[in-house]
């Protein structure tokens, strides 16, 4: 029985297609600066990537609509203007979930009222912040909630673990292009249950235009580059 | 002095400082050690009583087909499938870019199913251009030494045993030209694995495959030549079957990993700091103890006397080693030395003003080699959840980012940005392979895809960034959101924090940096002997010489030389069994 080589995954996965853990950390990383981003943020898009598709998230698809729509794109007009009150907005009407994660889990989280909570207005692919938020959880040793789009969800303060609270019934997160999101603090909790994802899994057509991305971060090969590279062309020896 | 400069264990004792462990010169001096991890992962197979079994082999007459071999441990087994390949000579390269292979293999999380193996049979063989999936835990592939296969086959065919003198020129069947593991083409990853007992220490599950590949190697020279004279053939003897190790080529593709994976490296470079640090320390050599050194660092001569290499650089490290091994021989004769209190720290004292780097590595080794008790436990630390220290700090000032580049990046203080030399090079990754490569600056296309390993340059532009501000009391976070530039400079120092070892203390741009000591590095970590570079670029090496074979891991007597332990330091016999 001949069976091909190829990335889809088993029937039950309805022709999605899989990847480990790292595969799709490595295809975020490359894909986050084949669009144009400085090495630190995409290795944070791929830890990102990781973290979500361990959650069931699916990393990949949301990382190619991101990337489709800020590609090239300079980070400045994808960062939040900081600020110590009750809402951030960017220069521009779209934020970077990556750049925004990232302002608010590095900001002094205990400056913010979070009783309260902070929107971030105009966030591309609101499920990116996700493991961002969940970083902040663990930092502030307290469960943080997300508002988005009819969504809430709880990061658990962990810093792994989700719990999905409500849930438009169509299920449409994950096709948001764009939404207000708010942060704020969950009443205490008990710890969350989970289990991690072992594998990740992605549309065909995500997985094209991320390989897309991934492959400006190449090099084409030259004479010089094969022939030093290691080895010889034949080692009958 | 800074944190750095004298780093010390729990226990008090003083390490040796970063800047000097950590140059590229001394990193790629470093040789085996009882914590390498193919040591490692043979105690623990001896100690568990691991248990092996070929439960197939369909293999015909020219060496084509399938085998099985099984390990069966306390709590799981794991099942190395080989497909072995009758290889059109024109098609042998050890290159990356080669498409096929004498034989390729997985190691299978249990035991597979003929689904599996069918599955297994559609994909390994493809290698890279192939597909395995969460089950499988390693993807490698091997290639023969045609000479010296050919020779043994022949040998063994016409009833005889191959000449010991012979296989020692070699060393080995077959030499892997790479051994994939976490997540790679689809396999598991690590994290899913990393609390199994079995897979603690780091890279156990490719030593473990590798291990198992130097099975198979002497499996089919033996299957092919009982197929070309049944009436004559005769097995290789237990004794010259321990004398084939299992080979392996490696290229750039290997180098950044120790840049890429620096809370690693520290784990791996402290564990060996502290374990010499400890022996250091001993108060008084007992005269057993002296016996034995002087028995290993005998057969450590005859291990170096077997070291071959054309490469010039190599070639002239091998020869100071011998005069050093000489004159440290000679110096044992003297009692002065080790009537001192702490003699180990004496006579490493001299060492350092007496030999060269690799004499002085090579030191280490042997007397770690002593001290098991001091030693061992030490390898249960080298492994690392480098998510932990993934995240940035942001509320770091930036005075506080500034003390920690002052401590622990002397070595980049004398990155000069405006020289050609210190910008000669970039890293990248290949279209073809999608594999690291190395570029000349000035004369290659694509150095806007350049890779950030260039630790020096971009920690010494992030210093002078801080030096030009005004305010430092400014958080970390607040940078980077104006300069996400910085980023991955700034994980790197801020981990450097917690992780003196951390960083390779060197300029790895720099016109003569050598990659061949990034992967001596490594792969001296991994338990490689007799290292070959063929180039700047790529070398070979031997793994498991001398190791007990499978079958004779569980019974070796660990109190005998050349048992599951000390097997490294086997004595050498010249005879033909």
């Amino acid at each position: 029985m001949m069976i091909g080589c190829t990335r889809r995954g088993p029937p039950w996965l309805n022709n999605m297609l899989d990847y480990s853990i790292g595969e799709a950390e490595s295809l975020v990383l490359k894909a986050y600066r084949g669009a144009g981003f400085s090495w630190g943020l995409a290795q944070e898009a791929g830890n990102a990537a990781a973290w979500m598709s361990m959650h069931r998230l699916p990393a990949i698809d949301q990382f190619a609509t991101l990337l489709t729509s800020i590609d090239q794109k300079e980070s400045a007009q994808l960062t939040p203007l900081v600020n110590n009150g009750s809402a951030w907005h960017g220069p521009a009407a779209q934020l970077c979930p990556v750049i925004s994660g990232l302002a608010f889990a590095e900001s002094d989280l205990h400056k913010l009222n979070l009783h309260a909570g902070l929107v971030l207005h105009d966030i591309l692919q609101p499920l990116i912040m996700l493991p961002f938020i969940a970083h902040a959880a663990k930092l502030l040793k307290a469960d943080l909630k997300m508002n988005a789009g009819g969504y809430e969800v709880v990061c658990g303060k962990q810093g792994q673990g989700i719990e999905v609270v409500t849930a438009p019934h169509d299920n449409t997160i994950t096709r948001f292009v764009r939404a207000d999101l708010q942060i704020r603090l969950a009443s205490n909790s008990a710890p969350l249950n989970f289990t991690l994802q072992q594998r990740a899994t992605a549309n065909t057509k995500s997985a094209e235009a991320l390989d897309q991305l991934a492959h400006r971060t190449y090099v084409a090969a030259t004479e010089k580059s094969r022939s030093e590279a290691g080895a010889g062309f034949l080692d009958n020896d | 002095m800074s944190p750095l400069n004298q780093a010390k264990t729990t226990d008090g004792l003083i390490l040796r400082n970063p800047n000097q462990v950590m140059s590229l010169a001394r990193l790629g001096s470093f040789h085996q050690t009882r914590l390498s991890f193919m040591r490692v992962l043979l105690r623990r197979l001896h100690n568990e009583n691991w248990q092996f079994s070929r439960p197939l082999w369909a293999v015909d007459h020219k060496g084509v087909g399938v085998a099985v071999y099984t390990a069966q441990g306390p709590h799981r087994s794991y099942s190395l499938v080989a497909f072995a390949n009758d290889l059109d000579p024109s098609k042998r390269s050890d290159r990356v870019i080669a498409e096929e292979w004498d034989a390729t293999f997985t190691l299978f999380d249990g035991i597979p199913t003929q689904k599996d193996i069918d599955r297994l049979a559609a994909n390994v063989p493809l290698q890279e251009a192939g597909r395995v999936s969460g089950t499988e835990l390693t993807l490698s592939r091997a290639n023969r030494s045609v000479r010296l296969f050919e020779y043994v086959r022949q040998k063994l065919a016409s009833g005889q045993q191959p000449d010991p003198t012979e296989l020692d020129k070699v060393g080995y069947l077959m030499r892997t030209t790479a051994v994939y593991g976490s997540g790679k083409f689809g396999a598991s990853d690590r994290h899913f694995i990393a609390d199994r007992n079995e897979f603690k220490a780091p890279f156990q599950a490719e030593l473990l495959t590798v291990f198992m590949i130097r099975e198979f190697s002497t499996n089919i020279v033996e299957h092919i030549a009982r197929c070309d004279n049944p009436e004559q053939f005769v097995p290789l003897a237990p004794a010259i079957k321990r004398r084939l190790g299992i080979g392996n080529s490696t290229g750039l593709g290997m180098a950044p990993f120790i840049v890429n994976h620096p809370t690693l490296l520290n784990n791996w470079i402290l564990a060996r700091e502290t374990a010499l640090a400890r022996v250091r320390a001993v108060a008084k050599v007992s005269k057993p103890v002296l016996l034995q050194f002087r028995s290993i660092l005998r057969r450590q001569m005859q291990g170096v006397e077997e070291w071959q290499t054309e490469h010039d650089y190599q070639a002239k490290k091998i020869a100071a080693l011998k005069d050093d091994l000489n004159v440290l021989q000679k110096n044992l004769t003297s009692d002065q030395w080790l009537n001192a209190s702490q003699p180990w720290e004496v006579l490493f004292d001299w060492a350092e003003q007496t030999l060269s780097i690799e004499g002085q590595e090579c030191l280490v080794s042997l007397l770690l080699e002593l001290y098991p008790d001091l030693v061992d436990d030490l390898s249960a630390s080298m492994s690392i959840d480098e998510s932990k220290h993934f995240k940035i700090d942001g509320r770091m000032s930036l005075q506080q980012l500034q003390q920690l580049i002052k401590s622990n990046y002397e070595f980049a203080g004398s990155f000069d940005p405006t020289s050609t030399e210190h910008n000669a090079r970039f890293w990248y990754a290949s279209e073809e392979k999608l594999e690291p490569r190395l570029g000349e600056r000035f004369e290659e296309t694509g150095v806007e895809k350049e890779h950030p390993l260039a630790t020096a340059r971009d920690v010494s532009a992030l210093a002078a960034a801080l030096s030009a501000m005004d305010d430092l009391n400014d958080s970390v976070a607040n940078l980077l959101l104006l300069q996400p530039d910085y980023r991955h400079t700034v994980r790197r120092v801020q981990q450097s924090a917690l992780h003196p070892y951390s960083e390779i203390a060197d300029n790895l741009i720099a016109s003569d940096m050598l990659p061949i000591d990034l992967l001596r590095c490594k792969l001296s970590f991994f338990g490689a002997i007799k290292f070959d570079p063929r180039s700047d670029r790529w070398v070979r090496i031997t793994m498991y010489q001398h190791a007990p074979n499978m079958g004779e891991v569980c019974t070796a007597d660990s109190t005998q030389p050349d048992s599951h332990d000390d097997w490294v330091y086997a004595a050498r016999t010249t005879m033909a069994e």
